[in-house]
């Protein structure tokens, strides 16, 4: 019995690992990737390390693409996901607790609705959107892209479990009792209660602006307005290494591993983001599934 | 579903004061603040916007030293290629918004088969450029290349900038060292003879390539095979029964030379193209410094002057015609507040020496008068530079003109039908694959809403029912 | 600090209790301002729902609606016949299967796995999984075509196993719901199995304890009281999961564009779509399509919300 269960376990162990490696693998070739040359990542094993001049010149040859475009791109990201998550969670956790907290005609209806539109394709409103950018002189501007950004009902879905599973009935009670309006309960018991549902919100927010492609591809025009997801494409469909087309004219300096240091430029905030929410995001997540 | 919203809700006795949530309102929603603009001008009058590709970023250079001070905001983008669609879809957008004041006046566009559909419904948004440039500078043009600017109406909404007409290439070298003074073949069946013998004597030398997913370029368009007829406005035939396409189909799938002497790889695989190998190969113009050059390293490159380009061989049916792969246009939009200034800088781009000469890596000048100064200035780069120019300015004149445009790309068609057929193990054949080929591009033109002409009772039948 | 609803284990709720009435809910509105209240702290909210969510989706419903004749069902005809239509939804639809079907087991079993590990272990683990999600979008297919490519990828063996020498042959056109598959269950695993952890971390120690002085195994138990236990999040993993799946576009794009059209430009229902809109200036059609898939969404979400009592807030 004893054997048997340690054979389950290392069984179970084996099976992480495997998964491990390909969870982790792709992200550990990416990294490797721009320290080698075209014909290194080719010609050598997948995991193989060049050199650190590579890696120099690999970013260089990115950054010197038509005059720092890509960090333009980069530039434009941060700007339309940061404004989009701070707008995103200004309305999302006072909304998320109202619908949890508070009475009101219409709460029902409103939440049945915050459902629905969280099941809209997006795809289906980037053009009635694009058409309202443009009747309010916004089409663009950043403005095009931080307020749909900041509609953001998964979050106000979040916001409602979460405020809804872990305030205390009682105490909210008290408050009022004592004598404490609406704001202040919130003010004075939710939101400081309310750290893990806000970096939570502004984590899934962030993420899901800062990997948001149709949008800002539809919203913007110049190469210029481009956040690094829609640059991505316009990287690939200039790289011989893809497009064959594209080595005419003898311009072309993106081969695999600019393109591939052009992802981890793309992915490093957000990675750095997950990397020091991790704490605040397990926690967030699990208030809504355990009590503590 | 009642129990959906089953909350617990507390409510409190008495509240005193009432909630003012104002502070979640930020001000500077209600200002809309510019986001990031390149725009800049200097002078008084509008600049004149133009779009170009990276690559005609030399263009860009050369224009401003010919014109200094040139009153031009260039933009670069993505070259509308490869079914970016950018145009298109900034196009459908601004049609129904109004054109804003940046939008391009002049652009070039990487995709041969777009002129025809922004110029005509429901786009309509291309400059009748035989308005204001002279009828003279079109007959300027090589062969029938300008059929690709012309509307069924005939207006003339595009002019070409560059010809990728399909040459063979020929390593003189080894062509030389396996069959001496023999001439070069002038037909399909001759290249597959030769690399018949290859394949017995000197296995692993290469006279062909069919796994790259624009290779119906060369075998098709350029053998006469009608896959993408345009016959009518909105009319396509497409008929893989066709004498010309079975002849061809044949020719090369019988000939034991796929997968070896006509090689599955393509010719920017992720293992490196082996150049070296190439006896010879039909190809469009740009493959001589593209794909063969390539670095001058062998295997993945051949050295400067190994090279030559031949003209193309005749089709299987006789005819002196080839196809191509690349080039561009230049666009006018018919939104443009300065049409004249936008047409003759246009014109400027596609006919003026200054332009087309600029590097033997740009591309042939589609504008025949540029064609022989660009040759003269191939240098070293080809073995028998005159051959080569020759060979060059033969085929661009004779480009099937029995090949779109329509808009849908034949290449995408081509590489999700065909390629995976053809590269897999073991792998299919072009007669296999001819009709899920056909029927790709019959679903793309039904899409489009055109009509589809054919003998093929696969290709007339709904959803391929009977292929 | 206790909330007394924490007695009840996930899954359970106090629909139970529909029959009794606890003793702090009420069903009369409070008097006077709270019920105001409420509406400040969601006007913000509301406002943006009816710009950017509710008036959209209107306008989206009245371009679908809108013909040359007036208000009819001709875009949802034409766009039915078009021959990529039904392709394109069996594409797709193959697709969430094997997405779905692998993602619930292997999320479930990844997460009773690493639940039974130490803590810090367990939760190195559960990091590793979790960070493809933050690659979501163009920088996963970027990745992967590096990962699909025999040439460059440290996954060489699997292709070449399979005789797989060039990107094309991994790209074949049977492969792809495969291939799409693969990306998802990449990015989209990790964060679910964090959810399921918590889950699991929910389960009350006492029923866990009692099957196996009750002789069960770690299997027996992960079947019979586990699972059970979260069910209502693989249910709410699988809703969200195929309502984002249908909308499946930014892969096989960027996909399409890498590989010259290997992958169709219509593959997917909402690349269909975008194409009418975009590169046939058809709008009307492309409107069609979308209100098809969020009625097919919606549909399907009901239907497993209802079948699986899922809204039922602890």
């Amino acid at each position: 019995m004893l054997a048997r269960h340690y054979a389950y376990r290392i069984i179970a162990i084996l099976v992480l690992l495997l998964f491990a490696v390909f969870f982790f693998g792709p992200i550990v070739w990416l990294l490797l990737a721009p320290t080698k040359t075209d014909s290194q990542i080719i010609d050598q094993t997948p995991l193989a390390f060049g050199s650190f001049a590579t890696f120099g010149h690999t970013f260089h040859d990115l950054i010197s693409y038509e005059g720092d475009l890509v960090l333009t791109w980069l530039k434009n990201s941060a700007i339309y996901s940061f404004g989009g998550t701070a707008l995103a969670v200004l309305t999302a956790i006072p909304a998320g607790y109202g619908l949890a907290l508070t009475h009101f005609v219409g709460r029902r209806a409103l939440l049945a609705i915050t459902l629905v539109v969280m099941i809209v394709p997006a795809t289906a409103l980037v053009l009635p959107l694009f058409l309202e950018a443009n009747t309010v002189h916004l089409v663009g501007t950043v403005w095009s892209l931080i307020l749909p950004f900041g509609f953001f009902p998964f979050g106000v879905y979040l916001a409602y479990i979460y405020f809804s599973t872990t305030i205390p009935k009682d105490l909210i009670g008290a408050a009022r009792i004592d004598g404490a309006g609406e704001w202040g309960v919130f003010r004075r018991i939710a939101l400081p209660l309310a750290m893990p549902i806000v970096g939570l919100v502004a984590f899934f927010s962030f993420v899901a602006n800062w990997n948001n492609y149709y949008l800002p591809f539809v919203m913007t025009y110049d190469n210029s307005q481009y956040p690094l997801q829609v640059g991505l494409p316009i990287l690939l469909g200039s790289s011989p290494s893809i497009n064959p087309v594209a080595a005419t004219g003898g311009q072309a300096v993106i081969y695999r591993p600019e393109l591939a240091m052009a992802t981890i430029v793309a992915i490093a905030p957000v990675l750095i983001v997950f990397l020091f929410a991790q704490r605040t995001l397990v926690a967030g997540m699990l208030a809504g599934s355990t009590k503590e | 579903m009642k129990s959906f919203f089953n909350l617990e809700s507390w409510r409190g006795r008495s509240l005193r004061s009432r909630v003012a949530l104002a502070t979640v309102v930020v001000a500077g929603l209600a200002l809309a603040v510019p986001g990031a603009s390149t725009a800049t001008t200097k002078s008084s009058s509008k600049p004149l916007t133009v779009w170009i590709d990276t690559s005609r970023i030399p263009y860009e250079q050369a224009y401003m030293k010919a014109h200094p001070g040139a009153n031009i905001k260039w933009v670069i983008y993505n070259g509308n290629e490869n079914g970016t669609g950018v145009l298109q879809s900034k196009f459908a957008l601004w049609n129904r918004i109004g054109w804003p004041s940046d939008a391009p006046d002049v652009m070039f566009d990487s995709q041969n088969y777009d002129a025809v559909q922004l110029g005509t419904a429901p786009y309509n948004d291309l400059l009748n450029l035989a308005k204001y440039i002279p009828a003279s500078v079109f007959k300027g043009y090589a062969g029938h290349s300008m059929s690709a600017c012309t509307t069924p109406s005939g207006e003339i909404v595009c002019l070409r900038n560059d010809t990728a007409a399909d040459v063979l290439w020929v390593d003189q070298g080894l062509y030389t060292k396996f069959f001496g003074k023999a001439p070069v073949p002038t037909t399909w069946a001759g290249i597959v003879a030769d690399g018949q013998m290859l394949k017995k004597a000197h296995p692993g030398y290469l006279v062909g390539d069919i796994g790259d997913e624009f290779d119906d370029d060369f075998i098709y368009w350029g053998n006469g095979c009608p896959l993408d007829k345009v016959v009518g406005p909105n009319t396509v035939e497409i008929d893989p029964t066709n004498l010309a396409c079975t002849k061809i189909n044949s020719l090369l799938d019988n000939s034991g030379l796929e997968g070896n002497a006509i090689t599955t790889t393509y010719v920017f695989a992720a293992g490196g193209f082996p150049a070296a190998k190439v006896v010879m190969m039909v190809g469009p113009l740009w493959y001589g410094t593209a794909v063969f050059e390539n670095g001058n390293k062998a295997p993945h490159g051949v050295p400067d002057g190994t090279m030559a380009a031949y003209p193309p061989p005749l089709s299987v049916l006789g005819q002196p015609i080839t196809g191509a792969l690349g080039g561009g246009l230049w666009l006018v939009s018919s939104h443009s507040s300065q049409p004249a200034a936008a047409a003759a800088l246009a014109e400027y781009m596609s006919t003026s020496p200054k332009i087309q000469a600029v590097g033997v890596d740009a591309g042939l000048p589609d504008y025949a008068p540029d064609q022989d100064s660009y040759v003269g200035a191939f240098g070293s780069v080809f073995a028998d530079p005159v051959t080569t120019g020759k060979a060059w300015e033969t085929a661009a004149a004779e480009v099937w003109n029995g090949w779109g445009p329509t808009p849908w790309s034949t290449d995408a068609a081509w590489a999700s039908t065909v390629v995976p057929g053809v590269t897999s193990t073991p792998p299919s054949t072009l007669g296999k694959e001819m009709n899920s080929f056909a029927l790709a591009l019959a679903n793309d033109a039904r899409l489009a809403g055109w009509t589809v002409q054919s003998t093929s009772k696969c290709i007339n039948s709904f959803g391929g029912s009977g292929c | 600090m206790t909330d007394p609803l924490v007695k009840v284990a996930p899954g359970e709720h106090a629909s139970a209790r529909r029959g009794r009435r606890p003793r702090w809910r009420r069903d009369r509105p409070p008097a006077g301002s709270s019920r105001t209240a409420g509406y400040f702290f969601v006007a913000l909210y509301v406002a943006m729902l009816l710009c950017l969510g509710v008036a959209p989706t209107v306008y989206a419903i009245s371009l679908a609606l809108r013909t040359s004749h007036g208000l009819g069902a001709a875009n949802f005809v034409n766009s039915y016949d078009l021959p990529q239509f039904i392709p394109a939804f069996k594409h797709v639809l193959l697709f969430e299967a094997i997405w779905l079907v692998s993602q619930s087991v292997l999320v479930v079993g990844l997460a009773l796995m690493v639940h039974n590990l130490a803590r810090r272990v367990s939760a190195t683990f559960r990091f590793i999984f979790y960070l493809p999600g933050a690659m979501a979008g163009a920088a996963s297919v970027v990745i992967w075509l590096f990962m699909f490519t025999p040439t460059t990828s440290p996954f060489a063996f699997i292709l070449h196993a399979l005789h797989y020498t060039l990107l094309a042959n991994t790209v074949t056109p049977n492969n792809l719901p495969v291939l799409f598959a693969i990306m998802a269950f990449w990015t989209g695993a990790g964060g679910w199995i964090v959810v399921m952890h918590g889950a699991l971390n929910n389960v009350p120690n006492e029923l866990i304890e009692a099957a196996e002085i009750d002789g069960s195994n770690a299997f027996q138990t992960a079947l019979r009281i586990k699972l059970p236990l979260i069910r209502k999040w693989v249910v709410y993993m699988l809703v969200l999961s195929f309502a984002a799946g249908m909308q499946l576009f930014v892969e096989p794009q960027i996909l399409g564009i890498a590989t010259g059209g290997e992958v169709p430009p219509q593959w997917s229902p909402n690349q269909l779509a975008y194409y009418l809109a975009f590169q046939l200036d058809r709008f009307n059609e492309a409107a069609a399509i979308s209100v098809d898939l969020l009625v097919f969404g919606l549909l399907v979400a009901v239907l497993i919300v209802w079948r699986g009592k899922l809204f039922e807030v602890q």
